[in-house]
């Protein structure tokens, strides 16, 4: 009799040892859904898994069509040769009708401390987070001296967001044409030691001459 | 004193000293300048040691190249050298795909020195940062994405402990048996008739009858356990723990990538990577060629099996570390999506990110302290509504009451203003933004 008790009382004991564990459930598991057609599309959706036998790969995520242009969309019309970054620093620059004013060169800063800080650094002379802590390997030149160089001209700038440069990879995903406008508005302020292009023309009367080509 | 001064032997050994001192400081210093002058001129393309970066490693380059003062010309300007038909710096140029190498004309012949006695050597290999130290080894070809195909499921463990467990018990029952009957047989006794199985659990079932008890209410419990946590969990990929903590949905991802390395120590902007976030309605998955900004030139880290998960990537990209080219052979990674809303749900990152100025942590939770994203919001109706009613849209004035805020607003804000008076704060949902049709439609 007082075996057949223990024997119970240890199944018991069990029996809330298993009911603990109940409430955990699988990570990889999403759960379940409540009449999983109005949880899931049929169509296509972005980031989402979109089973179809003319899909390739299953990918939600496609590419458009080959030769569309997205509306109102700027065409760089230079190649990625270095025959092309030297027409572009000579005759691509910001469009008439672009405004720089203050809020142009903060929406610059903005988009360069998401984009470009990590390598470039704060002040634009090649010492970011990721290159101090030499993490990063390649060292990115200073805006400074290229800008005393004369090489760091809008088009330039344009080229290299655009098609990257030596280890620099392309920006184009991440910044639209008036973003990389932007950018160089910003880079190019950095270059001038923190003053804007008019703040600067203020200061050295006559205005340095900023056309001066690559050198091969 | 006096008599030093007067003393010609003495006057030239102090000419002489700083001169020597000088020549002392720049043969110290040689080390260290050629670091210097090595990063600011060279690093961009070159790296310290075998790897390739946009020109050759420059490990051991002392030795490959022709002696004398080929170096010299190179540096200075190779274009020149080319030009000039040299037999060595046209095999180097169709090597490197013909990419052209800045002219160094300002570089002196000693600079040039120090800066090739550094790269030779490479820098202190144990010391030096992992981008530096890797090998021509670095292949990633055989390398395969992960799918999330795990090892057997708990589930299958538990039934193959089971059979395990009843062909266990079904075998002793047999052996049991036999060995009684082999007992009746010795001692000549007749043998009991053995009742059917169903027969005997029942008389079991009788003499036991707390056992069974117990576990048909554990039985029980399991269900109304199991069923409430189902019920529960319906259509929320999350559930709380304890108020206000919630844990979730947390999928293997084909990369091992860490949020906590990447947004968290490194300090990357969120919107590095989803940069779509302001300007459409889903935030973007980067695709590979973002991750390459970076990785290729930081094949490995620190950190264990890093060097295994950025082949990944290359693997995914189509690119050879080796020859640093890309292969045109891309593998699209299949993310796993942590955070998802049903179909019938309308949501709007842009929305919410560029308009509302709300934080990505407010629905995503740290993930600058996760390595694997998890979902740690509920991410209900009940939650979105409750943010809805509790948030209130940026209604700043300037002192004449006129609109300063976010430009989105201003036509709300003079509507508002005609309803709840000057100055009023207004939530989202006083702008209809818990209307069935905001988002449901």
């Amino acid at each position: 009799m007082i075996r057949k008790t223990t024997y119970t009382l240890a199944l018991g004991l069990a029996a809330l040892a298993m009911l603990s564990s109940c409430g955990k459930s699988d990570p990889n598991s999403p759960g379940y859904e409540f009449m999983p057609d109005m949880y899931r599309g049929t169509g296509p959706e972005t980031n989402v898994e979109f089973k179809n036998p003319y899909v390739k790969d299953s990918m939600g995520n496609l590419l458009p069509a080959e030769g569309s242009v997205p509306r109102n969309f700027t065409v760089f019309p230079y190649p990625n040769t270095p025959q092309g970054d030297t027409l572009a620093s000579k005759f691509w620059d910001f469009p008439a009708n672009m405004k720089r004013d203050d809020a142009f060169y903060a929406q610059g800063e903005l988009l360069y401390t998401r984009n470009c800080v990590y390598c470039h650094g704060a002040k634009g002379d090649g010492n970011g987070k990721l290159v101090e802590s030499e993490k990063y390997g390649a060292v990115p030149p200073n805006y400074e001296t290229r800008m005393k160089e004369g090489a760091l001209t809008v088009g330039h700038i344009y080229h290299v967001v655009t098609y990257g440069k030596g280890v620099m990879g392309s920006h184009v995903v991440q910044l639209n044409p008036e973003e990389r406008f932007m950018v160089a508005a910003y880079v190019q302020k950095l270059g001038r030691g923190g003053k804007t292009e008019a703040e600067y023309a203020a200061a050295n009367k006559p205005a340095a001459d900023t056309t001066v080509t690559k050198k091969p | 004193m006096n008599s030093l001064w007067q003393n010609a032997r003495n006057f030239r050994f102090v000419v002489l000293l700083p001169l020597v001192l000088s020549l002392l400081c720049t043969l110290n210093l040689r080390a260290q300048d050629g670091k210097a002058l090595f990063k600011v001129n060279c690093a961009s393309c070159h790296y310290a040691s075998s790897k390739k970066g946009t020109g050759p490693g420059l490990l051991g380059v002392l030795d490959r190249i022709p002696a004398g003062d080929w170096k010299y010309k190179w540096v200075k300007n190779s274009t020149a050298l080319i030009a000039s038909g040299d037999a060595y710096a046209n095999k180097i140029f169709l090597e490197n795909n013909k990419s052209v190498m800045n002219t160094f004309p300002a570089l002196s012949e000693k600079e040039i020195d120090a800066i090739l006695a550094y790269a030779t050597t490479g820098p202190d290999e144990k010391k030096a940062g992992p981008a530096v130290v890797a090998g021509p080894g670095a292949a990633g070809t055989d390398v395969t994405l992960n799918e999330g195909q795990g090892s057997i499921g708990t589930t299958a463990l538990a039934i193959i402990i089971l059979v395990i467990i009843i062909i266990l018990i079904a075998v002793l029952r047999y052996a049991k048996i036999n060995l009684r009957n082999a007992v009746h047989s010795n001692e000549g006794t007749p043998e009991e008739p053995g009742l059917p199985f169903i027969e005997s659990a029942k008389v079991w079932i009788n003499n036991n009858k707390k056992i069974v008890l117990v576990i048909g209410l554990f039985l029980m419990g399991v269900l109304v356990v199991k069923g409430w946590y189902s019920l529960k969990g319906i259509g929320v990929y999350a559930h709380e723990v304890k108020p206000g903590k919630w844990v979730g949905y947390k999928p293997e991802q084909p990369i091992n990538f860490s949020h906590k390395i990447h947004a968290g120590e490194n300090g990357i902007d969120c919107q590095y990577c989803h940069s779509t976030v302001e300007k459409s309605k889903t935030a973007s998955i980067p695709s590979a060629n973002v991750c390459m900004n970076c990785h290729r030139v930081i094949d490995q880290t620190a950190n264990e099996g890093s060097k295994e998960e950025i082949a990944k990537i290359y693997y995914a990209v189509g690119w050879n570390p080796d020859s640093a080219k890309y292969t045109g052979i891309t593998h699209p990674i299949k993310w796993n999506k942590v955070h998802v809303l049903p179909d019938h749900v309308f949501f709007s990152h842009q929305q919410h990110v560029k308009v509302g100025k709300q934080e990505c942590e407010t629905c995503h939770g740290n993930l600058k302290a996760m390595t694997v994203a998890e979902q740690q919001r509920p991410l209900t109706m009940g939650w979105c509504i409750d943010c809805h009613r509790n948030t209130q849209i940026d209604m700043k004035e300037d002192e004449k009451g006129n609109y300063a805020g976010n430009g989105y607003y201003a036509s709300l804000h003079e509507k508002m203003k005609e309803k709840y008076g000057k100055g009023a704060k207004i939530t989202v949902a006083q702008a209809g933004g818990i209307e069935c049709a905001r988002c449901h439609y």
